[in-house]
């Protein structure tokens, strides 16, 4: 029985989420990231650079959160969790143990994440005090976050240590190639 | 009507279930209240003479400027159908933004009526229960919320065209006793109808969570109601006032005293001034609590006059 099966997996800690979350941003940045080391490699003028970067940066200033929530809602609703989690071998479940349906990920992520985030991300950091190890977004959305093999997946560390290395090297190159190299 | 009996059991529900002060904060917007610490001209003080001799350091200074001379030189050479497509994202993301918090607010009221009838009914208050009675409810008062408001303003639209139709006329007597008639008129329709309007959203928003019918039979029998009860609506509706007037004096004296302490560290030196701000940020962040339980506790008094009024009906008809 699926329930018998949620109750049998490990509910995911905060840490091990919170990597994940910026696995996920990261990946959602990397389009970005991509487009900018284009624009950086082109023989623009520092004009012109600087012109196509802003331009970039106010379309996914704008377009960025759309994206997300569009990413999370649906590879939840689809693959049980987003690319960030799954690295790490986690999957996102209802109370009965099942996939999540698209309004219950529509409302975990927008409804939920909105309470979650509105006092300085208490309720996220509530993970850590809750026996079922849920944030407030899992506790509104009826939601828990657990492992589906019962262990944490070494490719969620490599991963995040990558995209990190990456958006480590864009800012320097960008900020070299903005500031300092006139 | 038992008023301080509303006050007081609102206040002690409020008091022992926090879950209804985070809701209570979706309710008035409570985030948008907050608005940071006070600010202050740090000014240069710190900074040392030598700092602009220093090759590197100083070298990084012009690049910036530079920047953002170039800068501006690169935002005007940008193209006119970049700037128009970046607006008309804009304004999708506003109106989706609009959309959002309207769901969210109504979701909320849902929820914290939901929470409070439950618990006088005996039951626990939890995110999950607040949060099922919130989505079960949320499109029929969003319903109630919208429609009439709008209907309400279209009607105040067109008797304000009337009243301009006074400019046809060919004396100047007949215009001033045009214009001060319907004047008059809509003051007094304005008057009548915010009040008649609130505690119709009121009774209509509390008919739908806890008698679960859906926004047009709750807006007809709120009418009946607010019609018969209008008396004992207006004192609690002047009661919750003065509370909330009485609150947001408490609030206002807090707020000016942190921005005073913080005005005071940035005179004395600005690394006290800057130290302070993040105390001072994290004041208001929690006194946001401190308002969604306030509005917490105003709805629950509502629902919980709604619940004396539904009980005093019941015993005339068992008479």
């Amino acid at each position: 029985m699926k329930t018998n099966n949620q109750i049998q997996k490990r509910a995911a800690g905060f840490l091990v989420r919170f990597i994940a979350y910026w696995n996920d941003a990261f990946l959602v940045i990397l389009p970005f990231n991509l487009i900018s080391f284009y624009i950086l490699l082109k023989n623009f003028s520092q004009t012109e650079l600087i012109k196509w970067l802003i331009v970039l940066l106010l379309f996914y200033l704008l377009l960025g959160g759309i994206i997300w929530y569009v990413y999370m809602i649906l590879s939840t609703m689809c693959w049980r969790a987003s690319l960030g989690k799954r690295a790490f071998g986690l999957e996102v479940l209802n109370e009965k143990g099942e996939n999540l349906t698209f309004k219950q990920s529509l409302f975990r992520f927008i409804v939920g994440y909105a309470i979650s985030g509105m006092l300085l991300g208490l309720g996220f950091l509530a993970i850590t005090r809750d026996k079922e190890k849920k944030g407030w977004h899992d506790q509104l959305a009826g939601t828990m976050v657990v492992f589906s093999e019962n262990k944490v997946d070494p490719l969620g560390i490599i991963l995040f240590i990558s995209l990190l290395l990456m958006q480590i090297i864009f800012w320097v190159t960008l900020i070299f190639r903005l500031f300092l190299s006139y | 009507m038992n008023y301080e009996r509303n006050l007081r059991r609102s206040w002690e529900i409020i008091k022992k279930n926090k879950v209804l002060w985070i809701l209570g904060m979706l309710l008035g917007g409570a985030g948008s209240s907050f608005n940071g610490g006070g600010g202050g001209n740090s000014g240069n003080s710190f900074l040392r003479e030598d700092f602009y001799t220093n090759e590197p350091i100083s070298q990084f200074l012009e690049n910036t400027v530079s920047f953002f001379v170039k800068l501006e030189q690169s935002l005007s050479t940008i193209p006119l159908y970049v700037w128009l497509t970046l607006g008309i994202i804009l304004l999708i993301l506003i109106i989706f933004l609009i959309a959002i918090s309207i769901y969210l607010s109504n979701w909320a009221e849902g929820a914290v009526i939901g929470s409070m009838n439950s618990y006088e009914n005996g039951e626990k208050i939890t995110f999950r229960t607040a949060a099922k009675y919130g989505i079960k409810n949320a499109k029929d008062l969003i319903w109630i919320s919208l429609v009439p408001g709008l209907i309400f303003s279209l009607l105040l639209i067109i008797f304000v065209l009337i009243m301009l139709l006074g400019l046809i006329l060919p004396v100047d007597l007949l215009k001033i006793l045009w214009f001060c008639g319907w004047g008059i008129f809509l003051f007094i329709l304005i008057l009548v109808g915010a009040f008649f309007l609130t505690y119709l959203k009121i009774i209509s928003f509390r008919i739908v969570v806890i008698e679960e019918k859906r926004y047009w039979e709750a807006y007809k029998e709120s009418f009946k109601i607010v019609k018969k009860s209008f008396l004992p609506l207006f004192l609690q509706g002047l009661i919750n006032y003065v509370v909330g007037c009485l609150f947001g004096c408490f609030y206002l004296i807090a707020i000016l005293i942190i921005i005073a302490v913080i005005a005071i560290g940035f005179i004395v030196h600005p690394g006290v001034g800057l130290s302070l701000i993040i105390p001072g940020v994290i004041f208001l962040i929690f006194s946001s609590v401190a308002t969604g339980a306030f509005k917490a506790f105003e709805s629950g008094t509502w629902t919980l006059f709604y619940r004396q009024l539904k009980e005093q009906e019941d015993k005339n008809e068992d008479k």
